[in-house]
């Protein structure tokens, strides 16, 4: 998954010097007034870009990212783009040593829940007025801000739907999509699972479930859903001792209670697969994926919203696009991103990659709804919300995934687990 | 050099007693000569390259680790290292009041205290075996053996973790043939670390193996055939002779294993991430994901004490294993 925060900084080297810095000019305290969140926006000017932007891109070396940076280049004769690409696993060591020593590239994409950390170390300038968040999906706007100014600009969006294996659930006796509703989807998944072993050879358990490492992309929708939230940015307090945690919790845990869905961690993509689970929750990426490495099972498969109990809400991640304080050439760079995010531009990389563009207009414009498949994740996105945007949200989303795995194995109630996560997240503190 | 002060040599022992003291004299004046010098100058500047880095890239990094240890250094900080105060051994007061740490510290110790010894009993056992019976077959075994030592740790913890796979692993599959539902080893609290340990007893044993082989080797047949004839049997040539001969031998794979084993983080990091329920947390792994989510102070003080735990063990090993005389 794309969305990771996880990967480790190990190189502590030049970490070092900065703090060798600090200690040398020590007495000094904590001054409660430095620091970002005070950005002015970054402004563009007039005309056509110039001089050389040099942008990272995260995963495998983007064909597509290169063809718009040609298209970008005439249009713009007097600038070059030159792109790097930096694998996901050692890209946040990558940014974040960058970041300290002074020595970015113009721009780079970032992982969404990267952006409050890499805020907080004064890594980017604020997003120019004139790109405008009413170009984008609420949700993923709400990924580039940290303390109310933002930072970058949405380009790729992640969020989760429901696949489903048309094959099996027919068996079950369920035309089309399962229920929509939070109960009705519940009875469509026992009535699944009650056609295991015998019209359904292969199947094991209705649903599959993630457990441990980010369950939290599952679980905190729920509590959306429910109205709620964990975290009230006004009063900057965590929540998790509301009522509508409780229900958050209780609906999370009775898929596994009622033996829906396995407990042991096994591959969800392989068990849907080869169909021991017939309905499982992934990103947008897997329909492709599923197209190249298991053509046999086209057409037996679809995609739903995510079913909700209140109202709906899904998970809002991906990357955005950020230029760096030190960038070089900082007009360019925002031409560039600004360039990237136009709705034509948007869909063109969406249709090439697979990903999902956080603009509704790049859908409308790419037709991207002509793909059956991808009618849930346009139905996501409006509704979708990004996690909070603090500092230590990644220790708190591996508290929440060790609680709730605590929950699904029946290790702790539902009232432990809420008491858990509210003192563990209140000492953990929303960074700084 | 000081052969004359040798005695028997046709001097007096007259003339002895004040030899040494001449002779530490001469040694002072040489270590002073020029040549000396030279060769001093020369030994730096061949080392001079090493020391730099290890200066640079080895010794500071622990220095500042220490001192960051003692301070309130998070990511944020990175671009304002002003803001940064320090906190004296706050740190450690937190790490010790975390629950979860400790949980790290008790599964670590248990993977130590667990897998050490039968790495060692298993690598003697094996070394035994090739120097005695299995001598046709010795090449074929000892690189059997060694194998899982040169290959690379991610590249064994990713093979078992799919012969481990709860529906379509090979284990289980195995299992299955004999009507028994194998577990999900990896996913189950009461495996997870067993499975861990096996997987580092079988990997490390080789390690142990060669150097015991090697001990074994250089034990003298004279030794042997003198023992033989004192009446003792093969148990007892092996307990009496053998085994006091392998001290220095067992002491260093002791510690070198044992210093490896502290640092258990591998297996955990590619296979469970330390589930589930952090059954499989170790210290090592508790410290990196510190790093990840961007509390160097806490990462810095947890790898102190790991730092501190393997020196205490490292001195223990030394106070029982070391050769008595």
């Amino acid at each position: 998954m794309r969305i990771t925060t996880r990967h480790a900084v190990r190189t502590v080297q030049t970490l070092c010097v900065t703090v060798t810095a600090a200690l040398v000019a020590t007495g000094c305290g904590r001054s409660e007034d430095s620091g970002p969140a005070k950005d002015a926006p970054a402004e563009i000017a007039a005309g056509k870009a110039k001089g050389t932007v040099v942008m990272w891109s995260m995963g495998d070396p983007d064909e597509d990212l290169k063809e718009l940076a040609k298209k970008f280049e005439q249009e713009n004769p007097d600038a070059t783009v030159k792109i790097t690409a930096v694998p996901w696993g050692s890209a946040h060591d990558k940014l974040t040593t960058a970041v300290a020593g002074g020595n970015t590239p113009d721009m780079s994409m970032i992982g969404s829940t990267w952006m409050a950390e890499m805020a907080a170390m004064n890594a980017f300038q604020a997003t120019p007025a004139s790109i405008k968040s009413s170009d984008f999906y609420p949700g993923q706007w709400d990924t580039t801000k940290y303390k109310d100014t933002s930072y970058g600009v949405p380009f790729i969006a992640d969020t989760q739907a429901i696949y489903y294996r048309t094959d099996i659930t027919t068996k079950a006796g369920i035309k089309g999509a399962l229920a929509g509703d939070r109960a009705g989807y519940l009875k469509d998944l026992e009535a699944i699972q009650a056609t295991a072993g015998k019209e359904n050879p292969k199947l094991r358990h209705a649903s599959g479930l993630v457990m441990g490492f980010n369950s939290w992309i599952f679980w905190v929708p729920m509590v959306w859903q429910q109205g709620g939230d964990i975290y009230d940015a006004e009063t900057g307090k965590f929540t998790f001792d509301s009522p509508e945690v409780a229900k958050a919790l209780e609906d999370w845990a009775s898929v596994p209670k009622e033996g829906l869905a396995p407990t042991d961690r096994s591959d969800n993509v392989q068990g849907f697969r080869d169909g021991l689970i017939a309905v499982y929750q992934e990103g947008g990426w897997a329909g492709g994926s599923f197209h190249k490495d298991a053509p046999e099972l086209d057409g037996k498969w679809k995609t739903m919203p995510v079913p909700y109990s209140e109202q709906p809400a899904g998970f809002a991640g991906g990357s955005d696009l950020a230029v760096f304080k030190e960038a070089k050439n900082p007009d360019a760079a925002w031409k560039f991103a600004q360039f990237l995010t136009e709705p034509a531009n948007l869909a063109a990389y969406s249709k090439g990659t697979g990903s999902l563009p956080p603009a509704p207009q790049a859908w409308t414009e790419g037709k991207l709804t002509e793909d059956e498949n991808m009618k849930a994740f346009a139905e996501q996105l409006e509704v979708s919300k990004a996690p909070p945007a603090i500092t230590t949200w990644q220790q708190i989303a591996d508290t929440i995934d060790s609680e709730l795995e605590k929950l699904a194995l029946g290790k702790a109630t539902v009232a432990e687990v809420q008491k858990t996560l509210q003192s563990k997240a209140t000492s953990i503190g929303t960074g700084r | 050099m000081s052969t004359n002060t040798l005695p028997g040599r046709g001097d007096t022992g007259k003339q002895n007693t004040g030899q040494p003291e001449r002779s530490a004299d001469r040694r002072r004046l040489t270590l002073r000569s020029p040549a000396r010098g030279r060769q001093a100058r020369a030994a730096w500047l061949l080392a001079g390259p090493f020391l730099a880095l290890f200066a640079a890239f080895m010794l500071l990094p622990v220095v500042w680790s220490l001192l960051m240890s003692l301070t309130d250094t998070q990511s944020a900080d990175l671009r304002t290292p002003l803001n940064v105060s320090f906190v004296g051994f706050d740190n450690y007061v937190r790490l010790f009041q975390d629950d979860q740490f400790f949980t790290a510290l008790r599964n670590t110790a248990v993977f130590v205290l667990v897998a050490l010894p039968l790495t060692l009993a298993a690598g003697l056992a094996a070394a035994v075996a090739l120097d005695r019976g299995i001598r046709r077959f010795r090449a074929v075994f000892r690189v059997g053996f060694y194998l899982p030592v040169i290959t690379s740790i991610v590249a064994v913890a990713v093979v078992w973790k799919t012969l481990l796979e709860p529906r379509a692993g090979l284990v289980n599959l195995v299992l299955g043939w004999f009507g028994i539902d194998g577990p999900a080893w990896l996913a189950d609290t009461r495996f997870a670390l067993p499975v861990m340990i096996l997987m580092a007893v079988w990997r490390n044993l080789g390690t142990v193996m060669i150097i015991m082989l090697a001990g074994l080797q250089s034990v003298p047949q004279s030794l042997m055939e003198a023992a033989e004839l004192d009446g003792a049997g093969p148990w007892q040539r092996f307990w009496r002779v053998t085994f006091p001969l392998l001290r220095p031998a067992l002491l260093l794979t002791a510690v070198t294993t044992g210093i490896g084993y502290l640092q258990f983080f591998d297996e955990p990091f590619v296979m469970t991430d330390g589930g589930p329920l952090d059954s499989t947390l170790s210290a090592t792994l508790y410290a990196y994901k510190q790093f990840g989510n961007g509390n160097y102070e806490m990462a810095s003080a947890a790898s102190y004490v790991i730092f501190v735990l393997i020196v205490a063990l490292t001195v223990l090993q030394f106070r029982v294993l070391r050769d008595k005389d």
